[in-house]
């Protein structure tokens, strides 16, 4: 284990971190890894992987709020948003 | 098939230039962007009828991005295009971007005269209280004691209070938000853009690659903290007493006016008063 | 058919020939003695649809037309030195975004505050290098009320057809001298206006590389949407950084003049056929060289007179094929010595020997003045 060299190590992890899920797609080209999205998730729905990039850590934690979509400057996150009525906005 | 592809966003940016934007991890300037085009979506706001114009500086590298009619222009001078650009254009929607150096600085005598005529332009002043495109030298807005590389024994200089700057010369719309109050910002630039008249929106910003760090105030989310925590809505100041107001600012509508005649329409009746001659 | 002569002021005649090549907005700001063009197009551009619009300073005045500009209109301002050098930023950045406009620096006796109310003809070199880094600039150069008219119509069709700032420079006493003019109809002039793209807004290129150098240009708002930059760009108007495609860019600027010189420089040239000594001036100036010319020809010297229309580019062609063929050349300016620094540096020709007359002092040079120099150099 001690052998293995950082990128071989996010290499085998990335396989197994999700970015997408029914709420939530993340564009990781675009992502620069600032922390604003999984700082202000009311439900710590992400995190940070490895590679500094954020990914879906609870998935079906998700409240769809939409704050990570508004909140990030790259546009690399987008968000479901439920309104009130229950309508779904992107 | 992914939620991706509905993104609203894609829609208005300019696919055709490199992405991942110029900006900073954590800058605030892209949370700008995103706001600006969400409430030009919702205004339902035709791509071909927006012009948007700006200076120098971080804010003002926005326009490259967005798909509308784009002027990057020089130093402070953003407002006196979008000035020849309303008057020939009066139906469009002119926004001008710019920061708290280029609007304010060396921009600053523009500002007060487009407020004064009352010119259907809004100006959005993105505010990270610092000079960020030239590495950090402190602004008309760095609080009295922050550093910058310019002021590295702490700014001995007064800052500016944009909005009362604003109103004094005769602004028309006035608005604060933050990046943090996100939705709060769409909702205002919704106002500003729908307002007939001279907008100002102060956004207050970070710039966590050079306040942050010569400031110690921490990473992107840590400023965004500090912008949560210090900021107080319109409808709530008013009831808090001076001392309870100290160390925070207000942010929503400050001030808003639709008594003064917008300068294009005003110019435009006397061109009509001529014609019937 | 109504009698079309009328007394005009140089200004005003400015402001008419504006007026008939299309001109439809004017930011300006006030300075003596360029104010008569100002206060000619508060009053009749509203009348006609135009904006007119004073703005705050100089800087701005140069902005709200290169907006107007970029906005579909012919757009002008107009100012004099202390005006001039605070648009030299601005001049530059259209040049930069290629975007047509016409800037009349009516001037006077400088530097700084200078002389308010007295002539000069010191902004000659400004005109060519005021702005920062390498560019091409056109500059027309009057010297009579009717010409003015002329070449004001003349200064909006080269800056549409080549789509760049140009130049106009009066000064002092042909801006406030009246003389009788006929004003032209309408139908008597060409007016030329910029070129609209062809092709459909997804492919069009505001910057485009053709091969006369001038790239088609829309309108903001028109239904094309593009993007526009003072920083060194692509045709798509992109900020560009590598350095192969810089300078085929700044190329293309270059050659969007260069290769059109004979369309765009222009003299007047009298009595040269059998000349052996000639007087080069412009503006006010040319009309005592042009008596001066005319009062050496009665003492039986034979004096030629050659007037430069255009001061930039400068018509290197031609001035070499005329003082090619005389022994002396006096430059009487309004200056230290300005445009004597292009004469003599196309001057190639051992045999010919070029001379200055200059006044510095509010005045204007006299033809005796300039009789009596040339006698002492020839």
């Amino acid at each position: 284990m001690a052998n293995k060299t950082k990128e071989s190590i996010t290499k085998e992890t990335h396989k197994e971190l999700l970015y997408e899920s029914d709420t939530i797609y993340i564009y990781k080209q675009w992502c620069k890894g600032c922390g604003i999205c999984v700082a202000f998730c009311p439900k710590h729905v992400l995190a940070l992987g490895p590679d500094g990039k954020v990914y879906i850590k609870n998935p079906d934690d998700c409240i769809a709020c939409g704050m990570c979509d508004l909140r990030c400057p790259d546009f690399a996150i987008t968000g479901l948003r439920k309104d009130k009525s229950g309508k779904k906005q992107f | 098939m992914s939620i991706q592809a509905l993104k609203v966003i894609h829609k208005y940016l300019r696919h055709n230039k490199k992405f991942p934007h110029v900006w900073c991890p954590g800058c605030g300037d892209g949370i700008v962007l995103g706001s600006i085009i969400r409430a030009f979506d919702q205004l339902n706001v035709q791509k071909d009828d927006i012009i948007m114009v700006s200076g120098i500086g971080c804010s003002s590298r926005m326009p490259v991005y967005v798909d509308f009619n784009t002027v990057h222009t020089i130093h402070g001078r953003a407002l006196t295009y979008a000035t020849g650009i309303k008057m020939a254009k009066p139906d469009k929607k002119v926004v001008v971007i710019t920061g708290d150096g280029d609007g304010l600085a060396i921009g600053g005598n523009h500002f007060i005269h487009a407020a004064r005529r009352n010119i259907g332009i809004t100006t959005i002043i993105i505010n990270n209280n610092i000079y960020g495109m030239t590495g950090g030298q402190f602004s008309p807005t760095t609080p009295s004691g922050k550093r910058g590389t310019t002021a590295p024994y702490g700014n001995y200089e007064n800052d500016f209070n944009i909005a009362e700057l604003a109103k004094a010369a005769g602004a028309t719309f006035i608005a604060r938000g933050t990046v943090y109050h996100v939705t709060q910002l769409i909702d205002i630039m919704k106002k500003a853009f729908a307002h007939d008249g001279f907008a100002v929106v102060e956004v207050i910003s970070q710039c966590p690659t050079l306040y942050g760090r010569l400031n110690r105030e921490g990473d992107a989310v840590k400023m965004m903290e500090w912008q949560r925590d210090h900021a107080v809505n319109v409808a709530a100041a008013s009831k808090m007493t001076k001392e309870q107001l100290k160390d925070k600012f207000v942010i929503g509508v400050l001030h808003e006016n639709n008594d003064k005649i917008e300068y294009s329409k005003k110019y435009y009746q006397l061109i009509e008063q001529l014609k019937e001659k | 058919m109504s009698n079309k002569t009328r007394l005009v002021q140089g200004n005003e005649a400015c402001a008419i020939g504006a007026i008939k090549a299309g001109v439809r907005f004017f930011g300006g700001y006030p300075i003596t003695p360029s104010t008569e063009i100002a206060e000619y197009m508060a009053r009749e551009l509203p009348k006609i649809g135009g904006v007119f619009i004073q703005m705050e300073d100089e800087l701005a005045s140069m902005g709200a037309i290169i907006g107007a500009s970029l906005a579909g209109l012919k757009s002008m301002t107009a100012t004099s030195g202390p005006g001039f050098s605070l648009m030299q930023e601005n001049i530059g950045f259209a040049c930069m975004i290629e975007a047509p406009c016409v800037i009349v620096n009516v001037m006077r006796g400088g530097p700084s505050t200078g002389l308010p109310t007295k002539v000069s003809q010191g902004d000659v070199m400004q005109a060519r290098w005021g702005t920062h880094g390498d560019h091409e600039i056109i500059a027309l150069c009057p010297n009579s009320v009717e010409e003015t008219l002329y070449m004001t119509v003349r200064a909006f069709n080269l800056a549409e057809k080549y789509r760049t700032p140009v130049i106009l420079l009066l000064d002092e006493v042909l801006g406030h001298m009246r003389e009788n003019i006929v004003i032209p109809d309408d139908n008597e002039l060409e007016i030329i206006d910029r070129v609209q793209p062809t092709v459909p807004p997804e492919w069009y290129k505001h910057f485009e590389i053709t091969p006369t150098g001038v790239s088609p240009m829309a309108e903001l708002g028109s239904g094309v949407r593009y993007h526009v930059t003072g920083l060194a760009h692509d045709e798509l108007g992109f900020p560009e950084s590598k350095p192969n495609a810089i300078a085929a860019m700044l190329d293309k600027m270059r050659k969007k003049i260069e290769q059109h010189l004979t369309d765009i420089v222009d003299i007047e040239v009298k009595y040269m056929d059998d000349a052996t000594c000639a007087i080069i001036s412009y503006g006010s100036v040319s009309r005592a060289a042009e008596r001066a010319v005319l009062m050496a020809r009665k003492k039986r010297i034979k004096a030629g007179y050659i007037r430069l229309k255009t001061l930039w580019p400068f018509p290197d062609n031609l001035i070499e094929k005329y003082i090619k063929n005389v022994d002396t050349v006096l430059v009487p300016e309004l200056n230290m010595g300005q445009i004597i620094n292009e004469i003599n540096r196309v001057n190639k020709f051992s045999s010919t020997r070029v001379y200055s007359y200059n006044r510095y002092d509010g005045e204007l040079i006299t033809p005796t003045e300039i009789l009596n120099k040339l006698r002492e150099v020839r």
